[in-house]
């Protein structure tokens, strides 16, 4: 619009450590797939096949979205959600069930996780709402108000992948929180907050032991996971055995693509391996944190801070599951972990921030 | 950190001027474009900076974490993975060999091949099916079943020859492997084959010296520690752990080769002339306890230790009638069984009434061919009698009635005593497994007809080792020995590791009743019933037996013999037992000649020379 004539210039450190993560992904999770590619496929290229033809397209996408103002793609806001809830169902209804869990949607050879879409329409959608309503953002009511459109998103997600269902909330109470002028409010929800996860975790016995497999992974069936995790980020040491060199991988390590592949990093590269990836992490929230502070709007901003609320909430879920510092609950590692939906949302997600830095001035 | 601080209140300072000078709203139709225009206000800036230093916080923990987990807790998870990743396959040592006293390998080992399938890793479970039953003759199904059984290794057949594995080797079937292994060998296939013993398919001992030195001779297995994947298929170029096996001790044993195959051979002569149903030959130093030579005629073939050596088809019995005739196949006769030891039992009693001097050797006894013993008629074996005679006379005679008469002096509680004494209810400790007790009376069981029937030798049992034992010590000055067969384990050059010490007891009888007994016995072959074991040249001390086996009606008979020489300080002692001779059945005749064939060679081949012939009949 009328800032269209201004000197237009991405993050460019933003985009470095983006397509460092990307390609570091693809490198460790041809390393940690493959064994399992050959078990399952007879291909150990398999898992990366698929990786790298979503990463392909997400980097595509990222470019196009990118290049348009993102106050654009904010007309979508609403249609997106809408397309969220109306996707959330049909996964309930049609989805292919995969390791006990219904996620997926399967459109002729291609598979799709609506969860992951969700996710960036939530940080659209609210961040538009929330910037249109800011005035009023101090008030409890609007708070509620806000959150009230996110919750059977969260309720349809969290039916079949209660951990998606928690970072969509968890994204949705950082967006509010950062537009609201007030900080009392959020001391009480997160109180209450925690009230309700004591209660939620109480009602059913199978939660409270997922609590006790935490404390002492060793003494549980159900601790296997966990356990072979532990065993493989002990392994690594300081440097590693080396890229491709990780045993717990090799089967004992069950999906070692997925939610575990961090264990992996650590037994390959070390905790200076391992280290280096977390930094990356680092440094990719503190440029949301930069384009967020300086955008030239509150739409801008919420955009970019729902992306790091987005991104910490993952990582940190991801790395502390790993490490066993919280009871397991299946989240993936951005970029990192295998996933299609993922990757390719997560560059889109990439592609709005990218479009927001654009405009700063 | 500072840096970052500074770019973040530069942008808020910047920021507020801006703010704070712009209008917050402009119309717009679309709710959605109203939005744009909403400022970025310094408190949402705050508040997003909270946010970021919270997961910068949570993600510094987290390396902290990781630290904690990576460096101290380390050494813990990397034992729990590895004792996980690594499987540990066993390298078996080699079972150490048996040799003689002049070093003769007589139990070795040879390389053979276990054929095993990893369910895993076959392709052609087809193939692989047919060339295993092909090559190792076996049943087509029951390899089938192996081969497709779900298991992460399952063996086909083991001590398959190398030969054969070689050839499986070859046909490079994914999924088949051939493992090298010991199998114990016995070069002489028959030779002592009891004595040895032999190993069962993990190579353990069965019988014989096999087993009783278990603990010396199979070493230690060595390990390799491979690491695998969850599977269980090994990871190449990953090094592995190797500790190697400790081959097992050499054994020597005081057996000789020479004089075992020379007995062995003159007790198969006997068997095949006589028909007999077994024939023992043993032979030891009375001095020392060390056993030369122990034969047990029928011997069986070592190598192949669960085919009957008396040519019946396994096939043809059930299995359990195979398990009860390999076992009979199997007992060392000489150890394992006993038998009424009949005339030269007289050596026991006689050397029992000199030592209590209830006779002297120019007392006189007169036999009339039989004695009457309560209301029992016990007959002497001439059955004319042998009239007036000496005792000397009387136990070159080898009269029954003599020696009932002294046993009679001597009474049934005293000769039990000497029993007990000369260690006859004692095991001799031989060492190889399942030896004999003595089958005895009680003592109060023991009246005057059990007495006069046991001054020859009937109506108890002994082992033929016990008869030799015992004897030796009436002999040898009162020394009773412990017989043995291993000496000591050797090292590689035969160099001596460890020597056995054997207990000895001396003062069994007394130095001068053994002397007697020497020249009596020696007598005995110069002169009376022993004269079929007489050599020229040497001195020979024995005594014949002729014992009617249970039941008596059977007329089944053992001929025995035992010997000594040089009579006057004995080297050798041997005793030869015909079981179940056909025609002619008396030891003289048939046993004493054994032995005088053996001692002929074999005295020579110990060094000991010919002497004048002593004469000890006045």
């Amino acid at each position: 619009m009328e800032r269209s004539e201004k000197k237009r210039r991405y993050d460019e450190t933003l985009i470095a450590v983006v397509l460092v993560l990307v390609v570091i992904g693809l490198v460790v999770l041809l390393s940690t797939s493959s064994y399992n590619g050959r078990v399952k496929f007879h291909d150990a290229f398999y898992y990366l096949k698929k990786q790298g033809f979503a990463t392909f397209i997400g980097l595509l996408g990222m470019v196009i979205v990118s290049r348009v103002d993102y106050h654009k793609w904010a007309v979508l806001a609403f249609p997106g959600y809408l397309a969220a809830i109306a996707l959330s169902v049909a996964v309930m209804l049609f989805g292919d069930e995969y390791n006990g869990s219904k996620r997926w949607l399967s459109l002729g050879p291609v598979s799709f996780q609506p969860s992951e879409f969700a996710k960036v329409a939530v940080i659209l959608f609210l961040a538009c709402l929330v910037s249109r309503n800011a005035r009023k953002m101090g008030r409890f009511r609007t708070l509620v108000l806000m959150m009230l459109p996110v919750l059977p998103v969260a309720a349809l997600v969290g039916a079949s992948n209660l951990s998606t269902a928690l970072i969509i909330l968890g994204i949705a109470v950082v967006l509010v929180f950062v537009a609201s002028p007030r900080y009392s409010q959020f001391i009480w929800m997160g109180s209450a907050g925690i009230a309700f996860m004591a209660v939620f975790l109480a009602m059913e016995s199978y939660r409270l032991e997922r609590l006790a497999i935490w404390r002492n992974p060793e003494e549980y069936e159900k601790g296997y996971q966990t356990l072979q995790g532990l065993y493989a980020i002990g392994s690594g040491g300081l440097f590693g055995r080396g890229l491709g060199n990780s045993v717990q991988k090799l089967g004992f390590l069950p999906e070692a693509q997925n939610d575990m592949i961090f264990s992996i990093i650590c037994e390959e590269l070390g905790l200076v391996g391992a280290g280096i990836i977390i930094l990356l992490f680092l440094i990719l929230i503190w440029r949301f944190f930069v384009i967020a502070t300086r955008a030239p709007d509150l739409l801008g901003a919420l955009i970019a801070a729902g992306a790091m609320a987005h991104m910490m909430i993952q990582v940190i879920l991801n790395i502390a599951v790993v490490t066993n510092s919280i009871p397991n609950t299946g989240i993936t590692l951005p970029f990192i972990s295998y996933g299609g939906t993922s990757v390719v949302f997560l560059l889109l997600e990439i592609g709005l921030v990218l479009s927001v830095s654009r405009l700063i001035e | 950190m500072t840096g970052l601080r500074e770019t973040i209140l530069n942008n808020v300072r910047r920021r507020e001027k801006w703010n704070n000078s712009a209008e917050d709203v402009i119309s717009c139709n679309n709710i959605f474009c109203r939005v744009f225009i909403m400022k970025n206000k310094t408190y949402n800036r705050k508040k997003i900076l909270v946010v970021f230093l919270c997961a910068a916080l949570v993600l510094c923990a987290l390396i902290g974490r990781l630290v904690y987990l990576m460096i101290f807790d380390a050494e813990y998870y990397q034992e729990l993975a590895q004792d996980l990743h690594e499987r540990e396959r066993e390298i078996k040592a080699a079972r150490g060999e048996i040799v003689d006293r002049n070093g003769v390998v007589l139990a070795t080992n040879r390389t053979v091949c276990t054929i095993s399938v990893i369910h895993s890793q076959i392709e052609d479970p087809d193939l692989v099916t047919e060339v295993l039953s092909e090559e190792l003759g076996l049943d087509e199904s029951e390899v089938r079943e192996k081969v497709e059984k779900v298991s992460s290794m399952e063996k086909i057949r083991t001590n398959v020859d190398k030969e054969t594995g070689d050839k499986i080797r070859e046909y490079d079937l994914p999924g088949v492997k051939v493992d090298e292994d010991y199998r114990r060998y016995y070069p002489y296939d028959e030779l002592a084959s009891r004595v040895l013993g032999f190993t069962g398919g993990d190579n353990q001992g069965i019988i014989g010296l096999e087993v009783k030195y278990e603990d010396y001779l199979k070493g230690t297995n060595g390990t390799i520690l491979t690491v695998t994947d969850a599977r269980g298929i090994e990871l190449e170029g990953v090094a592995e752990d190797r500790i190697e096996p400790v081959a097992g001790e050499t054994l020597k044993v005081s057996l000789d080769y020479n004089i075992q195959a020379y007995c062995q051979q003159a007790a198969e002569n006997v068997l095949e002339e006589k028909q007999a149903e077994a024939v023992s030959i043993l032979l030891m130093n009375p001095q020392n306890g060390e056993v030369y030579a122990m034969v047990n005629a029928p011997e069986f073939n070592l190598n192949e230790p669960y085919e009957l050596n008396t040519g019946v088809q396994a096939e043809t019995l059930s299995d359990e009638e195979l398990q009860e005739q390999l076992n009979q196949m199997w007992r060392n006769r000489c150890i394992n069984d006993t038998y009424e030891p009949g005339s030269t039992f007289k050596i026991i009693t006689a050397s029992a009434c000199l030592e209590e001097g209830v006779v002297d050797l120019d007392d006189t006894f007169v036999c009339p061919g039989y004695r009457i013993v309560e209301d029992r008629r016990i007959r002497c074996h001439k059955v004319g009698g042998h009239g007036q005679e000496t005792f000397v006379e009387g136990i070159q005679n080898s009269c029954n009635p003599v020696f009932m008469d002294i046993g009679l002096r001597l009474g049934a509680d005293r000769f039990y005593d000497y029993f007990g004494e000369f260690g006859l209810f004692d095991l001799t400790g031989i060492d190889l497994p399942g030896e004999a007790g003595t089958i005895m009376h009680r003592r109060e069981d023991i009246g005057i007809v059990e007495l006069a029937t046991m001054t020859f030798g009937q109506s108890f049992q002994v082992t033929p080792i016990q008869m030799a034992v015992t004897v030796s010590s009436l002999i040898n000055g009162g020394t009773r020995v412990t017989p043995h067969i291993a000496v000591g384990m050797v090292d590689e050059e035969g160099e001596f590791i460890e020597k056995f010490e054997y207990e000895t007891e001396s003062g069994v009888v007394s130095e001068e009743t053994s002397e007697t007994m020497r020249t009596l016995l020696e007598s005995v072959v110069s002169q009376g019933s022993g004269k079929n074991a007489y050599i020229e040249g040497y001195s020979i001390g024995g005594k014949t037996a002729t014992s009617q086996t249970l039941p008596r009606s059977a007329n089944k008979y053992i001929s025995s013999f035992i010997g000594f020489a040089p009579a006057d300080d004995p080297q050798i002692l041997g005793i030869v037992i015909i079981h179940d001779p056909k025609g002619v059945y008396y030891g003289g005749t048939i046993a004493a000649p054994v032995l005088r064939d053996i001692y002929d060679n074999v005295l020579p081949y110990l060094g000991i020379e010919k002497t004048e012939a002593m004469v000890y009949t006045k």
